[in-house]
């Protein structure tokens, strides 16, 4: 079962277009939505969280409408955003009774157990915490009121390897189960390629693919040749191609491309398709 | 509502400590010299500067899209920023009933009681969309050229009506008026709803 279906999802700004956004979070998985500043992420993000409003297109979680879900419904989302907005002028502790006072389902418990696993006081006021100690008391938040999906958007950056790594288990192990899901958007690449089931890339408003973990790592390549080789290639065999004045790069469908070609890793596969150009 | 309101609380806190001195300052001078105005004045200042306080707050921390986005429904964020600007309206018209109370032989006008009442809410009910809206330094720039010209039409209109000879009507209306502040108020909710549930973060 899909917990999050995004059908042609379309925002227009003055200068950036959200163009036909298509893709969908199955339950039990981890789903890695990457692209470079600027590509989307954030406002597909906000679209599901109902922080902006769509021109065109439809988002649908637990098999409803993001817009006419009620407020119980909406509250087994839970939502990390970049800039982590906790009130600034209480303590760790008052964050959560305000959350205990505002949805139904809070588990005082777990935002306990949360906290003192992330080593934070809940003493401490929101206004003291580090960067990365405030994104780790977001996430406590957003992991204390028995949510089916998350929404992580850059929920990883600012925090240590440890940190990190901590985060990566918790919700590997959230996903236990087909009824929930994980939509994490981050530019730290390794982290999603240790947990993500599946990979949407997102460039300039577009989905350029979504792909799992498995198919990301069999079907794209990098190899280094003069043009010429590239061009006596099979059509669609090169994706992109990035030239210097000593060699030109290209990313390839492995499955077309006879050569032997070696395994691009995600990031490379984002620069590829940011910096590169056409053969 | 109670986390919401909690977090007002917590907003405000060290800042209603600060007004409730000025507020004391104010009764004492309005007090003193029998100026009825002055307890306007702490009404105003209520209404004015607590929920400008709050979306000060809200923007800084970037509140309002934290609560919607986790399920907080627009009234009940909307409704949120009136309720303890709106107690304190409550308790400056009460502390003005007292002092009234305390000293039957001042020359005040009871009808100023109701007003006091009123005239906070009313400013409470345009001040709170419009910081909503436009933002604080904004809203403030707009409240104050509203509540200038709000004075200037109030002190106009009685150099022009003669309030001796409607003095009886004035005090009619003056009672009535708490009910024309209440309307304001609620409607004045449900424009703050409509603001929060069409912005977009």
């Amino acid at each position: 079962m899909d917990i999050l279906k995004i059908e042609n999802a379309t925002k227009r700004y003055n200068d950036f277009l959200l163009d036909n956004v298509s893709f969908t979070v199955p339950g039990g998985s981890v789903v890695g939505f990457v692209g470079e500043n600027g590509a989307g992420k954030s406002t597909t993000l906000k679209a599901i969280s109902g922080l902006v409003r769509l021109d065109g297109g439809r988002i649908e979680c637990f098999g409803k409408d993001v817009r006419t879900l009620t407020e119980s419904e909406r509250s087994r989302i839970g939502t990390v955003l970049d800039d982590a907005c906790l009130p600034s002028s209480v303590r760790l502790k008052d964050v959560g009774t305000i959350m205990a006072g505002m949805m139904k389902n809070w588990d005082s418990a777990a935002y306990a157990a949360l906290l003192k696993k992330f080593g934070l006081s809940d003493a401490l006021m929101v206004r003291e915490l580090s960067k990365g100690m405030r994104m780790k008391a977001a996430i406590a938040v957003a992991m204390s009121h028995h949510a089916d999906l998350l929404l992580l958007d850059e929920a990883t950056s600012g925090l240590d390897p440890v940190a990190r790594d901590e985060i990566l288990d918790m919700l590997y192990e959230f996903v236990d189960g087909e009824n929930r899901a994980v939509l994490v958007s981050s530019h730290i690449v390794e982290d999603l390629e240790k947990i993500c089931d599946y990979i949407v890339f997102i460039h300039k408003g577009r989905i350029v693919f979504v792909k799992s973990a498995d198919e990301l790592r069999e079907e794209y390549g990098i190899i280094s040749a003069d043009e010429t080789a590239l061009r006596a290639l099979p059509r669609g065999a090169v994706l992109k191609v990035r030239r210097t004045p000593y060699s030109t790069a290209a990313l390839v469908d492995r499955r077309l491309c006879g050569l032997a070609a070696e395994r691009a890793g995600i990031d490379e596969i984002i620069l590829f398709y940011a910096k590169g150009e056409d053969l | 509502m109670k986390g919401l309101l909690i977090r007002e609380f917590a907003v405000l806190k060290s800042t209603l400590l600060w007004y409730a001195l000025v507020f004391a300052v104010l009764f004492v001078i309005g007090t003193v010299l029998g100026n009825e105005g002055f307890f306007l004045g702490v009404g105003a200042v209520a209404s004015v500067s607590l929920p400008a306080v709050s979306v000060a707050a809200d923007e800084k921390e970037q509140w309002l899209k934290f609560a919607l986005s986790g399920g907080c429904s627009p009234t009940k964020l909307a409704a949120s920023k009136y309720i303890i600007p709106g107690m304190a309206g409550v308790l400056v018209c009460g502390l003005t009933a007292l002092i009234f109370a305390l000293m039957p032989d001042n020359e005040m006008s009871w009808s100023m009681v109701p007003l006091t009442f009123t005239f906070a809410f009313v400013l409470l009910a345009v001040m709170v969309p419009l910081y909503v809206k436009v933002g604080i330094e904004k809203g403030r720039l707009i409240g104050m050229i509203c509540l200038v010209a709000v004075i200037a039409g109030t002190v106009a209109l009685f150099g022009v009506v003669n309030t001796s000879s409607a003095s009886g009507v004035i005090d009619i209306l003056a009672y009535c008026s708490p009910i024309l502040g209440v309307g304001f108020t609620a409607g004045s909710v449900l424009v703050t709803a409509k603001i929060i549930a069409d912005k977009e973060f």
